[in-house]
């Protein structure tokens, strides 16, 4: 299906905003480029005549400008985004985690979308696409916000995955098991060992998701993507997706039961540390009043 | 969750103890650009966010003044003010002094009176051949057997993020990162009872395994 002309003028205003701006992307690029995708992912646009190949590699080309290539920041593959590196980093802040990450992520899930679905892949993203996933900046999108400046910045993804490390360590037995009794019980190592595994699967799935959905990068993507090929990888990425619910992205009653096991395994009782609940108690001293 | 409990000075960012049970105190003394060492700031921040922890993040550059060093050091390479160190230095001792009377644990001689641990976190070349490094100058700034308990926890956690032990290894006590000797005055100010560990995190591990570390500094500091 051609390209209709609103989809044409979007194009044709990425890429003026992305000329005007030398070295880095504007906030407008951002948005207008992010909105693109989205299209792009949701079968709105599609890339199926050389019309539209020829546009979108233009766009491509025009970003693959912009790449960083190495400097004393920067080891490799990031961009630098409009406004972040002036006004945050004042008193020494993390000034250039905030001008290059999310912007990489951005920019590399737009790349990459366009690589995966245009007929004719362009050999020169791929490679840009390769390199932004390697940039180091970006394994790490959650964090690197000086709190107070930008606080409203986090997303709720963010909170997320900083609930479900509670979720793991306050709301399930564990609780009981880190008191300072058993502070020093070698045998909560495995356990500890299942805790760590666990987040990192669910934060993992999460991110991913969130890549696919909204353009950013999971964190250990330049780890994983290392030995397959990009397209296969991102396919795989696609598909795990489709089964994750954005609502009910950990099932915590799986979780205390997995996490019960594990104390089982490591040689504890967990009825042991159960606490009382207080509702039933309390149903009971009203009964028996 | 920060909000409120983020205190911001003229050296350092404060961030206040939301859980008093956990009497640890993460600090980053060199987190400030330029000659920063990435990441350690990060790391401090997140773990206060994700469990409650103390910490203490420089906001100087060690260019300028360097926290883990004594009040009369002069070996910062800038022409800033030769009273900057001193007033840093002091300006630490006074935060440090404040998170503990936050965490309940500070006596009215300025003594800590229950067991407490300060963590300094740093950042150690990759060349070195470690993943992390724990030094109490030889057991001087912290009990070998709690520093041995630590190392063994980060062991089980680290490999359970991924982390190949064999090429990340944990020392204790290396050459060059067994703690400043300025670690010392910090215990002699506050007493027996507060344990310092410096804790030196590779590049590799700061940079791709953040979360992995931080993760673990994490249930490090709920087991306790």
């Amino acid at each position: 299906m051609p390209l209709d002309e609103y989809e044409k003028f979007l194009l044709n205003q990425v890429k003026k905003e992305l000329k005007k701006t030398p070295n880095w992307v504007s906030f407008k690029a951002l948005d207008l480029l992010k909105q693109i995708t989205w299209r792009l992912i949701t079968g709105d646009i599609t890339i199926d005549d050389e019309d539209s190949i020829r546009r979108f590699e233009e766009v491509a080309l025009e970003l693959i400008k912009k790449q960083q290539n190495r400097n004393r920041f920067v080891k490799h593959g990031g961009f630098w985004q409009e406004g972040y590196n002036t006004e945050e980093g004042v008193g020494g802040g993390e000034e250039f985690f905030y001008a290059v990450r999310i912007p990489t992520a951005q920019i590399t899930s737009f790349l990459s979308t366009v690589y995966l679905l245009s007929p004719k892949p362009n050999e020169k993203i791929k490679e840009a696409i390769n390199r932004g996933f390697r940039f180091n900046g970006i394994i790490y999108i959650s964090y690197g916000c000086r709190p107070g400046i930008a606080e409203g910045w986090y997303s709720s993804g963010d909170e997320r995955l900083r609930d479900l490390f509670r979720v793991l360590t306050e709301e399930t037995l564990a609780p009981q098991y880190l008191s300072t009794f058993y502070r020093e019980d070698e045998r909560l190592l495995p356990l500890f060992s299942f805790i760590v595994k666990t987040y990192l699967i669910y934060k993992n799935r999460y991110l991913v998701n969130r890549f696919i959905r909204e353009g950013e990068l999971p964190p250990e993507i330049s780890q994983l993507v290392k030995n397959r090929k990009l397209k296969e990888f991102i396919y795989e990425l696609r598909n795990q997706s489709v089964s994750i619910d954005e609502d009910k992205w950990f099932d915590l009653k799986r979780l205390y039961r997995e996490l019960t096991e594990q104390f089982k395994k490591a040689g504890f009782d967990p009825e042991e540390f159960k606490e009382p609940d207080f509702l039933k108690e309390e149903e009971k001293w009203l009964a028996e009043d | 969750m920060v909000g409120g409990r983020l205190k911001e000075t003229r050296f350092h960012d404060v961030y206040l103890p939301l859980r008093k049970d956990l009497k640890v105190v993460f600090w980053a003394p060199h987190a400030a650009a330029p000659k920063r060492e990435f990441y350690t700031g990060t790391i401090v921040r997140e773990l206060h966010r994700r469990v409650g922890t103390a910490g203490i993040v420089a906001q100087v550059s060690r260019a300028v003044a360097d926290l883990n060093r004594p009040a009369d050091h002069t070996g910062v390479d800038c022409s800033c003010p030769e009273n900057y160190q001193r007033e840093a230095v002091e300006e630490f001792f006074n935060q440090l002094k404040g998170v503990l009377k936050e965490l309940g644990v500070l006596g009215e001689d300025g003594k800590v009176m229950e067991k407490t641990l300060l963590f300094g976190i740093h950042g150690v070349k990759d060349e070195k051949g470690y993943g992390m490094i724990l030094g109490t100058r030889h057991g001087t700034l912290c009990p070998v057997e709690l520093r041995d308990r630590i190392k063994r926890k980060l062991e089980v956690l680290l490999e359970a993020g991924g982390i190949d032990l064999n090429q990340n290894p944990i020392g204790c006590e290396v050459p060059g990162y067994q703690g400043h000797p300025f670690l010392e005055e910090v215990k002699e100010r506050f007493g027996e009872k507060l344990n310092v560990i410096q804790l030196e995190i590779s590049k590799t591990l700061r940079t791709k395994y953040t979360d992995q570390v931080i993760t673990a500094l994490s249930m490090v500091s709920l087991a306790l």
